[in-house]
């Protein structure tokens, strides 16, 4: 007898049919992408989340009066009573010419440039110095003293990476949904194709489950394939990327490269494919063959 | 015409095997093909379905596999009054009728094996069933020589032996055929009526629609004349 069984219905021999395992490796592809973006942000917005700064500078800028230094001594008195703070020191003059030694050379600058006066602060480790009350307090010196709390940004960026990582993840699950509509559109089409052997089938006494089976193991094996595809080539893509990255050195960049956990996650992504796959595909026959009398 | 509603109350089960009540069937918005049926089929039958072309022969075996439903009236099989039972047990009562469709309805993309193989695989029987049953009938309507050809390299009166014993081949407690013998000479005809007449033997009730009286067999049997639309006599003759 025939070694090798026919399937019982040939579905994916249609010109549509044989192009939509790279259509899923597309869908796959983007979804990997989409998910490396999640796996990246969220974890770098997970470090940015918890920095480990303990230091924040206060500025503060001469005005009419002209005695900066004694609103200095004044908002170090301040600082140092917030329990939060360890120590408080004004830089020096000399110090702040140095740090704007890139900008402007020490020659140009006109002497009598009023420079604002920088103020570093040592917080003691874990403490959170109550900012409200100190910028509260700094108003009462006159304008111009400004705290410059690096976790504000950071905290800023850390929330900026986590609603990315949010968008990726809707896109993400758009994908998944292309992906199901995909899966729909072409068990239709296959059912019309084969209405005839459906029919036959059905009058033969097989039972919705059975025929439903034949179009979800297509869909499974296809979106297996197209996931495998799909995904190895995020794979590679990722890794250049991250390659690349690495040579730039530019930590900005975050990192793209996903780490052992985030391939794993790669790696399920053509099982999830093909679930999507076979369970649209599913749903979408029992549907149809509900009409049938 | 007004279509006659079937309360949900109404008891599925009766005592017959087959029973039409005041059948009539429409194609859609078209004038009634039949009407007016009814007749009652006993276990263990032979009959025949006869009449001239487009009477609505095939429309009335249709009825009979649970492929067109009546546009009214009654219809029972097996017990089961159609129109109250679930869609889910319907499956089960069509796997126990074979049916020999007018235009065979074979599976172009596989073997004949595969072909007569495939009522055996929608039943969930064995793949060892499966080898020794299908070669077996394969044999017996002659087709052993073209078990894994593919239908269309088939000729018209093997297409039908196939189409016979796909329909057979499960043993089915109900064996209709629609003009089984059409293409086939009456050496051969008569050899597949034998077929037939010995699954009537051992308990199948068959019911053979077709337009050629010479056909009608030596065994007991009772003929359905489909007329205008409806039955104009049912004679049984013994033979
Ligand atoms: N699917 C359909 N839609 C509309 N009308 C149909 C359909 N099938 C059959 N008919 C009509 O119903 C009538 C009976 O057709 P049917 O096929 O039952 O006749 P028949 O007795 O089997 O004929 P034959 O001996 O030629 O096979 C015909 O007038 C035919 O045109
Ligand atoms: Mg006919």
């Amino acid at each position: 007898m025939n070694p090798t069984r026919l399937p019982i219905i040939p579905l994916g021999r249609d010109a549509a049919s044989r192009l939509l395992p790279f259509v899923f490796g597309l869908m796959t592809f983007l979804a990997g992408l989409a998910l490396a973006g999640v796996v990246a942000l969220s974890g770098a917005s997970e470090q940015i989340g918890k920095p480990e700064v303990d230091r924040l500078t206060v500025e503060v800028q001469p005005d009419q009066s002209g005695d900066t230094d004694a609103r200095t001594q004044l908002v170090i008195a301040h600082l140092t009573r917030d329990p939060a703070v360890a120590e408080a020191t004004a830089i020096s003059d000399d110090e702040v010419a140095a740090l704007l030694q890139p900008w402007l050379s020490r020659d140009t600058l006109p002497g009598d440039l009023a420079m604002p006066r920088l103020i570093d602060v040592r917080l003691k480790s874990g403490a959170t110095p109550n900012l409200a009350a100190l910028s509260e307090a700094f108003a009462t010196l006159g304008p111009g003293i400004k705290i410059d709390d690096p976790r504000t940004w950071l905290d800023r960026l850390g929330s900026f990476g986590r609603s990315l990582a949010v968008v990726a993840g809707i896109i993400m699950a758009l994908i998944a949904a292309a992906l199901g509509v995909m899966a729909v559109v072409n068990t239709r089409m296959a059912l019309a194709v084969h209405r005839e052997v459906v029919e036959l089938l059905h009058l033969m006494g097989a039972k919705d489950s059975f025929i439903a089976r034949l179009f979800q193991m297509q869909a499974l094996k296809v979106g297996l394939i197209g996931g495998a595809l799909g995904a190895a080539i995020a794979a590679a893509t990722l890794y250049g990327i991250g390659q690349a990255v690495h040579r730039l050195d530019a930590t900005i960049f975050l990192d793209v490269a996903l780490k052992a956990p985030g391939y794993a996650v790669l790696a399920a992504l053509p099982v999830a494919t093909g679930l999507i796959a076979a369970l649209t595909s599913r749903v979408t026959v029992l549907r149809a063959l509900k009409r049938m009398p | 015409m007004i279509r006659q509603r079937t309360p949900a109350s109404a008891p599925t089960l009766s005592s017959a095997f087959i029973r039409f009540e005041s059948v009539g069937l429409r194609y859609g918005l078209g004038p009634e093909v039949l009407h007016d049926l009814n007749f009652a089929i006993e276990p263990g039958e032979f009959r025949y379905v006869l009449g001239p072309s487009g009477v609505g022969k095939t429309t009335l075996l249709r009825l009979l596999y649970l492929s067109l439903r009546p546009s009214r009236g009654l219809i029972t099989m097996f017990g089961h009054e159609l129109a109250t039972t679930p869609r889910a047990d319907l499956a089960a009562l069509r796997r126990r009728i074979g049916v020999v469709f007018q235009d065979f309805r074979l599976l172009d993309h596989l073997t004949v094996v595969e072909n007569v193989a495939l009522p055996l695989r929608i039943a969930g029987a064995s793949e060892a069933e499966i080898r020794q049953h299908v070669p077996e009938l394969l044999g017996w309507v002659g087709l052993t020589d073209q078990m894994n050809a593919r239908p269309p390299t088939l000729s018209g009166g093997q297409k039908q032996r196939v189409a016979i014993a796909r329909a057979v081949i499960t043993k089915p407690d109900l064996l209709l055929a629609d003009e089984p013998t059409g293409n086939i000479d009456s050496a051969l005809g008569l050899r597949l009526l034998r077929l037939f007449e010995e699954l009537n033997k051992v308990g199948t009730t068959v019911v053979i629609a077709t337009h050629n009286e010479a056909l009608v067999t030596q065994r007991p049997h009772s003929i359905m004349r489909l007329s205008g639309g409806t039955l104009e006599e049912l004679a049984a003759v013994a033979a």
